[in-house]
């Protein structure tokens, strides 16, 4: 393993730091913490820590993986580009088996319908310059820590002026569904994991709306260490009654952030409201493309006016389990309508969701 | 589904569905139903079929003609069958490197050669440019079983030991990085190779082998949970044996890919009882192909076929049949 990964895997030290935490969670009956970001979520079930401190602590999956929480109205306007203005669509592999009406990109590829994978955003410029007899639109998704991402293929659009890329952007604003979950007054949780590369880029300063709700709050990294350590110090919080937001992640966060990625979400982007997959419109929850950029908003370009969304939303509950509010089984759709195969919603479409991992979960004490 | 999707091809849960749906519905026999990598078709002849694609056909460590050998071969061995004839279908591209079509026929007469592999029949397509993506490669392999080793058996205890052979994931890297998908400096040779010695030697040595299955597309994860859900048994995995390839974990890392699922083309995972694991793992460790084998596992119980990971950090997971194509992540 390559010694930088190595310091922060290190298996004895994860291992001490494992059984501390379960001898410290063992006081509690029901501690519930939600981890915020998709790539928390994804690691805490692959290191085997998701289940671990059963039944004294339960992690919630939030709204933090971009890709599921990508609204049926966002598919459908890929869809629509597709089908109805015959472009091509590049986007992150992850987005492809979102499913929306019954299909998914990936259905769409398929049937002979263009749509490319890039793992960098910039890559679509050298996809649209080879492939130059169609016109491509990038599907911007994420959040913040993929925006400059954006940026940086906006500014080569600009300045290259190539005729046949534009962007849509399916950014979605983290700032914004902190203080919309905090403000439902629902938010059934005990501390919350804040995203590590997210206040990479913005700073934790950015989370401080959460003071205002008084739940503890801890900045962490990805690495199996870093996620211990941001837990352990997350339950010290707990159990001293401490409020308030602590970087747990001080190698790579800064309090105010990365200034010159700041500086390229917004000489691009503005603020706008924003579906969300399982929780409906957020107010300022997405990025869209500045006015003055708009000839390189596909939105604008293809005239994409108001698309009929069928949604099948009504019969999922992701909203309420995204916010802790239920557990998955007490979902009427849980394993009847809503499975791995045919998911509704975000809890079950990610790897990792909470819908998913408590379906795994009853596989493993089967 | 109106549409063939990739997935169907990709070895993972969609295969196994497309299989039991489409074609054990309409062909079902006893021979056909075991699903295993071949089919014993009277008491001493094994067969079976492969078609390899592969983009681009040469990459570092082997070509598209090493692939099907070492697959073909492979599948023999799975079943406890020393390798003896094949035929061979080609399905060109029209306008495919006529030097690139000879070099690759020149990989698979070596290795057949070293094998014992005779080439007993064969066919040659050409279709029109651009129909195709270069070349497939149909080889069905013959082989007759060693010593009368009967694979897979019907009879599994808690505690038989689950081995596998080497390092995973490194024929997916070699071929992601050759494509283009991924970059890195350096190489990762892919670790296709043939392993009937191998097998053989385990059977000479007396080895209680119960189950082998070379690792292939939808990798570690696929492999064994076909196993469990042939044998009916719950597996325990640790975390800690798998041997890896540091830097194919480095690639995995980086650019969110499940080691667990990228293909090899040269590993095997053999299930032995646990009296014999010891044994199996050091006549493994004589060659150079199986070097690194681990027990990795074994059953914990005879029912509720499920696959447990017990990752290297302290926790469990249940590790899954892939759902579909490698894709990288984002979030």
């Amino acid at each position: 393993m390559n010694k930088s990964f190595d310091l922060f895997k290190d298996r004895e030290l994860a291992k001490k730091l494992f059984s501390h935490i379960k001898s410290k969670v063992s006081h509690f009956s029901n501690l519930k913490i939600m981890e915020f970001c998709g790539t928390h979520t994804h690691n805490i079930f692959q290191y085997g820590f998701r289940y671990a401190f059963q039944p004294n602590l339960k992690f919630i999956a939030g709204p933090g993986c971009p890709v599921c929480v990508t609204s049926d109205n966002e598919l459908a306007e890929a869809f629509w580009l597709l089908e109805k203005r015959g472009v091509g669509v590049i986007t992150y592999g992850d987005l492809l088996k979102v499913p929306y009406n019954g299909k998914s990109l990936f259905d769409y590829r398929s049937e002979g319908f263009s749509i490319e994978i890039v793992y960098s955003a910039i890559d679509a410029l050298s996809i649209a310059k080879k492939k130059s007899d169609k016109e491509w639109v990038f599907l911007g998704v994420g959040f913040e820590t993929t925006i400059p991402a954006t940026s940086a293929l906006l500014d080569l659009v600009v300045r290259t002026g190539i005729k046949n890329l534009s962007v849509i952007s399916f950014h979605k604003n983290t700032k914004s569904i902190i203080s919309a979950l905090g403000s439902l007054g629902e938010l059934r949780v005990d501390g919350i994991l804040l995203p590590g590369h997210v206040s990479a880029v913005v700073g934790w300063q950015y989370f401080n709306d959460i003071n205002a709700f008084g739940i503890p709050s801890v900045v962490v990294g990805f690495e199996p260490l870093d996620i211990l350590y941001g837990i352990k110090e997350l339950i010290d919080m707990i159990e001293k009654g401490e409020r308030g937001i602590k970087c747990a992640y001080k190698r790579a966060v800064q309090e105010e952030g990365n200034r010159k990625m700041l500086d390229s979400i917004n000489k691009f982007f503005d603020v706008t409201d924003c579906n969300w997959r399982g929780l409906g419109n957020i107010k300022n929850g997405g990025f869209e493309i500045k006015p003055e950029y708009s000839i390189y908003n596909a939105r604008k370009r293809y005239k994409i006016e108001n698309i009929e969304v069928l949604s099948k939303q009504n019969q999922c509950l992701c909203g309420d389990v995204l916010i802790g509010k239920i557990e998955p089984i007490e979902c009427p759709s849980f394993d009847v309508l809503c499975n791995p195969d045919a998911p509704l919603g975000p809890c079950m479409v990610s790897h990792e969701g909470t819908c998913l991992a408590y379906y795994k979960w009853s596989r493993i004490n089967g | 589904m109106d549409k063939v999707l990739i997935t169907v091809g990709s070895g993972g849960k969609k295969s196994q569905s497309f299989i039991n749906s489409e074609i054990i519905s309409r062909f079902s026999n006893e021979k056909l139903n075991i699903l295993a990598d071949g089919a014993h078709i009277d008491n001493n002849m094994v067969v079976t079929t492969d078609s390899f694609t592969v983009f681009p056909p040469f990459f570092d460590g082997g070509d598209i003609g090493v692939l099907s050998i070492c697959g073909m071969v492979n599948d023999l061995a799975s079943m406890g069958a020393e390798p003896k004839y094949m035929t061979m279908a080609l399905v060109i591209e029209e306008g495919f490197p006529f030097g690139d079509l000879q070099r690759i026929l020149d990989s698979m007469k070596k290795l057949a050669n070293e094998q014992n592999i005779q080439l007993v029949a064969g066919d040659t397509k050409v279709v029109e440019k651009g129909k195709l993506d270069g070349i497939i490669i149909n080889v069905t392999g013959f082989g007759y079983r060693y010593k009368n080793v009967m694979l897979p058996s019907r009879d599994y205890k808690i505690g038989d030991s689950i081995i596998l052979t080497g390092p995973v994931g490194e024929h997916s890297i070699a071929v992601l990085k050759n494509r283009g998908v991924v970059e890195f400096d350096g190489m990762v040779p892919s670790d296709v190779a043939p392993l009937w010695e191998p097998v053989k030697s385990l059977i000479d040595g007396d080895i209680n082998i119960k189950f082998i299955r070379d690792v292939t597309r939808g990798g570690l994860s696929a492999v064994l949970n076909e196993f469990v859900s042939f044998s009916r048994t719950k597996i325990e995995i640790y975390e800690d044996d798998i041997p890896v390839n540091e830097k194919v974990l480095a690639v995995c890392d980086i650019y969110g890919f499940d080691i667990y699922s990228l293909a090899c083309e040269g590993r095997l995972v053999v299930v032995v009882d646990a009296m014999d694991s010891e044994k199996a793992l050091s006549i493994l460790s004589q060659y150079e192909q199986t070097k690194s084998a681990r027990a990795i596992g074994q059953i914990i119980d005879l029912s509720n076929p499920i696959v447990i990971l017990n990752t290297q950090f302290g926790g469990k997971i249940v590790m899954d049949m892939p759902t579909g194509e490698i894709l990288p992540r984002i979030c």
